[in-house]
C-alpha cells in the first residue's frame, strides 16, 4: 500500500483522529492538574517565608536587633531542609547579617534569580523573597523553592510518560474500534461485489442490533429484494411479450402475404385492411405494456394531489350509463358526495374505467352492474360488482398478472393487460384489491388507504399487496 | 393555414406534410430542433407541430423558449411516449394539444384544425349557433328550431365541444379527452352510445340532420348548405 493510499484509508484516518482526540484530552487533563498543583506549592513556599518573617519579628520583640541577628545566625547553622536566605541592613544601609545579595525592594512575595555564597562556593539559585521593616532595619527573607522545582521536573517526566501511553493506548483502542466497524462495512462491500458478480440472491448479514449499520444492511436487503422482484417481473414480461406478440405478428405477416398475392383485387384490399387492423392491435398491446411499465417505474406518490373520488365515480356513471342502458343492463351508481383521496386523478379514473369495462365485457347483456362508493372505518371502498359468471376462486390470484386471460374469456377481444394496469395503479396508490364472490358474479373491492399515506409508508409498502391479499 | 412541422423522422415528416398540403395548408418542414426554434420564433405561423424528442434541442426546450419569447402560436406536441407524466410535462411547457405516435392522419388533421381556430374560441360567446340549433351557454339551454331540447350534463358538454368546432372533424379521442377527460382508449363504445343519444335528441325530429359521422375519422356538426 502506498503512503497516500494508506492515509486515505478510512480505518487509518479514523484511528489517527481517535489518537489525536485522546491526546488532546490527556494534555488538557495534565495541564489542569499541573496548574492546580503549582498554585498550591507556590502558596506553601510563601507561607514558609511569612512564617520565618513572623519568627524574626517575634525575636525582635523579645530581644531587639541583636536577638534577630542571633536567630538568623542560629538558623543558618542549623541544618534545615529548605534553605533560607537573609539580608538585614540598618537604616544607614550597613549590612548586619546577610547571605543574600541586595535585591530590589518590592512589596509582597517575589521570585528572584540570585547568586549566593554557600560555604565559600558561589551558587546560582532562585528564591521566593519578601522584604519587611523591623525597627529601623530592613529585613529580606528568601526561601529556595526547591520542592517546587523537583516536582516540576517530576511532573514533566510523568506527563511525557502519560502522553506516550496515551498515544499507544489511543492508537490501539482506535484501531480496534475501527476494525470492528470496518469489518462490517467490508462485509457489505463484499456482498455488493458478489451481486455484481452475478450472485443476485446474496444478502448482507444483519445482527438485530438495530444500530445504524444494521439499519443500512436491512435497507440494502429490502432494496435488493425489490430489485429482485422487478428483475424477475421484467424477465417474465419480456417472455410474455415475446410469446404474446408472436401470434399477432405472424398473423400480420400472413395477411400482408395474402395482400401481395392478391394485389389489386377486392380480396387483396380486404387483407390489407385486416393487416392494418392487426398492426393497430399490436401497437395497442405495446402501449398497454408501456403504460403499465410507466406506472410501475416512473410514477411516484410525490405527484399525488387531492382527488375528488366522488366526482370521478359520477363521471364514470354518466359515461357508461348510456352504454349499459343500451345493453339492457340495470346500472346502479351509488356514490355519496364529497369523498376525496390522495392520488393521481387520471390513473384512478383509468383504473376504475378498466374495472367497469371488464364487468361490461365479460358478463351477458341484460345483467346488472353496480358501482358503489362506501366509507369504511377511516378509509373508503369502491366496489364494482356484476352478476356474471364470476371468477373461480383458484383463478383469482392470476387475473392481475400480465397477459393472463382466463379460458372462458379467450373469445372476447383484449390483450390481457387491463387488470395488470389496474393492479399497478392500485399498488402505486397503496390500494388493496379483493376479488369476492358476489354469488353469482364478481365483486371487486378497492380499499383505499385509511389516511393520506406519508412518504415512509409509501416507500416501505409491500411490493405486491394485491397478491398478498388475494392469495 | 401556415403550419410549421418540426420532426426529425423523415418518414413521419413527409407523411404529415403531404397530407396537410393536400388539405390546402402551407407547410414548412424542419428536421432539426435548432432550425425549428429559429423559424418558430422568427416567422408567424397559425399552428406549430413539434416532435417531443429531437436530436440536439428537444421539443420541450424549444416550446419553453418560444413561449418565453412571447410566441403564442398554438402548438401540437407529437410524442412516442404515452403517459400522464409526459402529457403533463408537455402541457406545462406550454403545448396546447398532445398527440401520441403513431397516429392516424385524420386524427392529426382534426387536431391541427381545432388548434388553428383557437383564437376565435377564446372569445366569450354566450350563444353558439349551428343552423337552427342554438346553445345558450349562460342559461345552459339548447334549442332546436326554437324548441327546447333536454340534455344530460355530459350530452351538453359533448354538444358544446362539437359546436365550438362546428364545421371541423372532431375525433373520438378528442371527444374522450375534452368531454370526459379520459386520456386512454376505452375498449367499449361509450362515445358511440353518447353520440347516438345526442343525435336522437337533436336530429330525430328534424329533416336536416346536423351531426354527421365522418367515416374513419370522427364526427362533425354543421348545417347543410
Amino acid at each position: 500500500m502506498r503512503r497516500s493510499e494508506f492515509l486515505r484509508s478510512t480505518g487509518v484516518r479514523f484511528t489517527l483522529l481517535y489518537v489525536a482526540l485522546y491526546l488532546l484530552a490527556t494534555i488538557v487533563l495534565l495541564v489542569t492538574l499541573y496548574l492546580i498543583e503549582a498554585r498550591s506549592l507556590d502558596q506553601d513556599i510563601r507561607d514558609r517565608v511569612d512564617a520565618r518573617v513572623e519568627e524574626l519579628e517575634d525575636a525582635y520583640g523579645l530581644g531587639g536587633m541583636p536577638e534577630v541577628i542571633e536567630d538568623i545566625e542560629a538558623r543558618r547553622r542549623a541544618h534545615v531542609k529548605l534553605r533560607t536566605f537573609y539580608r538585614l541592613t540598618d537604616a544607614t544601609g550597613r549590612v548586619l547579617a546577610a547571605n543574600l545579595p541586595e535585591i530590589p525592594v518590592i512589596p509582597g512575595h517575589r521570585k528572584f534569580a540570585v547568586e549566593v555564597d554557600v560555604q565559600g562556593a558561589p551558587e546560582h539559585i532562585r528564591v521566593v523573597a519578601r522584604t519587611v521593616r523591623i525597627g529601623g532595619a530592613t529585613l529580606t527573607v528568601g526561601v529556595e523553592p526547591v520542592w517546587r522545582e523537583a516536582i516540576d521536573s517530576l511532573f514533566v517526566r510523568a506527563a511525557l510518560g502519560t502522553l506516550v501511553a496515551a498515544v499507544l493506548l489511543g492508537g490501539a483502542i482506535g484501531a480496534l474500534m475501527t476494525r470492528r466497524f470496518l469489518r462490517r462495512i467490508d462485509a457489505i462491500t463484499s456482498t455488493v461485489v458478489d451481486i455484481m458478480g452475478g450472485e443476485l440472491h446474496s444478502r448482507v448479514e444483519t445482527r438485530d442490533t438495530n444500530d445504524e449499520l444494521d439499519r443500512l444492511a436491512a435497507g440494502l436487503n429490502a432494496m435488493l429484494d425489490r430489485i429482485d422482484v422487478l428483475v424477475t417481473e421484467t424477465r417474465e414480461v419480456t417472455n410474455s411479450v415475446a410469446h404474446d406478440l408472436r401470434t399477432p405478428l405472424s398473423r400480420l405477416g400472413r395477411r400482408l402475404e395474402e395482400a401481395r398475392d392478391a394485389a389489386g383485387t377486392a380480396e387483396g384490399n380486404q387483407a390489407l385492411e385486416l393487416a392494418i387492423e392487426e398492426s393497430a392491435g399490436i401497437l395497442e398491446t405495446f402501449n398497454a405494456i408501456l403504460g403499465i411499465a410507466q406506472v410501475e417505474g416512473t410514477m411516484s406518490a410525490k405527484t399525488f394531489t387531492t382527488v375528488r373520488l366522488s366526482d370521478i365515480l359520477v363521471t364514470l356513471g354518466e359515461a357508461y350509463g348510456p352504454l349499459a342502458d343500451e345493453e339492457g343492463r340495470p346500472f346502479e351508481v351509488d356514490v355519496p358526495p364529497g369523498v376525496e383521496v390522495r392520488g393521481d386523478r387520471a390513473l384512478i379514473l383509468q383504473m376504475l374505467s378498466n374495472l367497469i369495462e371488464n364487468a361490461l365485457k365479460h358478463t351477458p347483456k341484460g345483467t346488472p352492474v353496480q358501482l358503489r362508493l362506501e366509507r369504511a372505518g377511516g378509509g373508503v371502498r369502491v366496489i364494482v360488482e356484476d352478476r356474471g359468471r364470476g371468477i373461480p376462486a383458484e383463478s383469482r390470484d392470476r387475473v392481475f398478472d400480465r397477459f393472463v386471460r382466463l379460458e372462458a374469456s379467450r373469445t372476447t377481444p383484449g390483450n390481457g393487460l387491463g387488470l395488470s394496469l389496474v393492479a399497478a395503479i392500485a399498488r402505486l396508490h397503496n390500494i388493496q384489491i379483493a376479488l369476492e364472490d358476489a354469488g353469482p358474479g364478481l365483486r371487486v373491492v378497492l380499499s383505499f388507504p385509511r389516511s393520506v399515506p406519508d412518504q415512509a409508508e409509501v416507500s416501505s409498502r409491500a411490493p405486491l399487496p394485491v397478491q398478498g391479499l388475494t392469495a | 393555414m401556415k403550419i410549421l412541422v418540426v420532426e426529425d423522422d423523415a418518414d413521419t415528416l413527409t407523411y404529415v406534410a403531404r397530407g396537410l398540403g393536400q388539405l390546402g395548408h402551407t407547410v414548412d418542414k424542419v428536421e432539426s430542433g435548432d432550425e425549428g426554434l429559429h423559424l418558430a420564433s422568427s416567422s408567424p405561423y397559425d399552428v406549430i407541430v413539434l416532435d417531443r424528442m429531437l436530436p440536439e434541442v428537444d421539443g420541450v426546450t424549444i416550446l419553453k423558449s418560444i413561449r418565453v419569447a412571447g410566441v403564442k402560436t398554438p402548438v401540437l406536441f407529437l410524442t412516442a411516449l404515452d403517459g400522464v407524466n409526459e402529457r403533463v410535462e408537455g402541457l406545462d411547457a406550454g403545448a396546447d394539444d398532445y398527440l401520441v405516435k403513431p397516429f392516424a392522419f385524420s386524427e392529426f388533421a382534426a387536431r391541427v384544425h381545432a388548434l388553428g381556430r383557437r383564437p376565435v374560441l377564446a372569445k366569450v360567446e354566450p350563444v353558439l349557433k349551428v343552423g337552427d340549433l342554438e346553445m345558450d351557454l349562460r342559461r345552459r339551454q339548447v334549442k332546436r328550431a326554437g324548441r327546447l331540447v333536454d340534455l344530460q350534463p355530459q350530452e351538453f358538454k359533448l354538444l358544446e365541444y362539437m359546436m365550438r368546432n362546428a364545421g371541423d372533424v372532431v375525433t373520438r379521442t378528442m371527444l374522450l379527452e375534452h368531454v370526459w377527460d379520459f386520456h386512454f382508449d376505452p375498449k367499449t363504445k361509450i362515445i358511440e352510445t353518447h353520440m347516438s343519444r345526442l343525435r336522437s335528441k337533436i336530429d330525430r325530429d328534424s329533416d336536416t340532420p346536423l351531426i354527421h359521422t365522418v367515416r374513419g375519422a370522427g364526427y362533425s356538426i354543421y348545417a347543410p348548405e
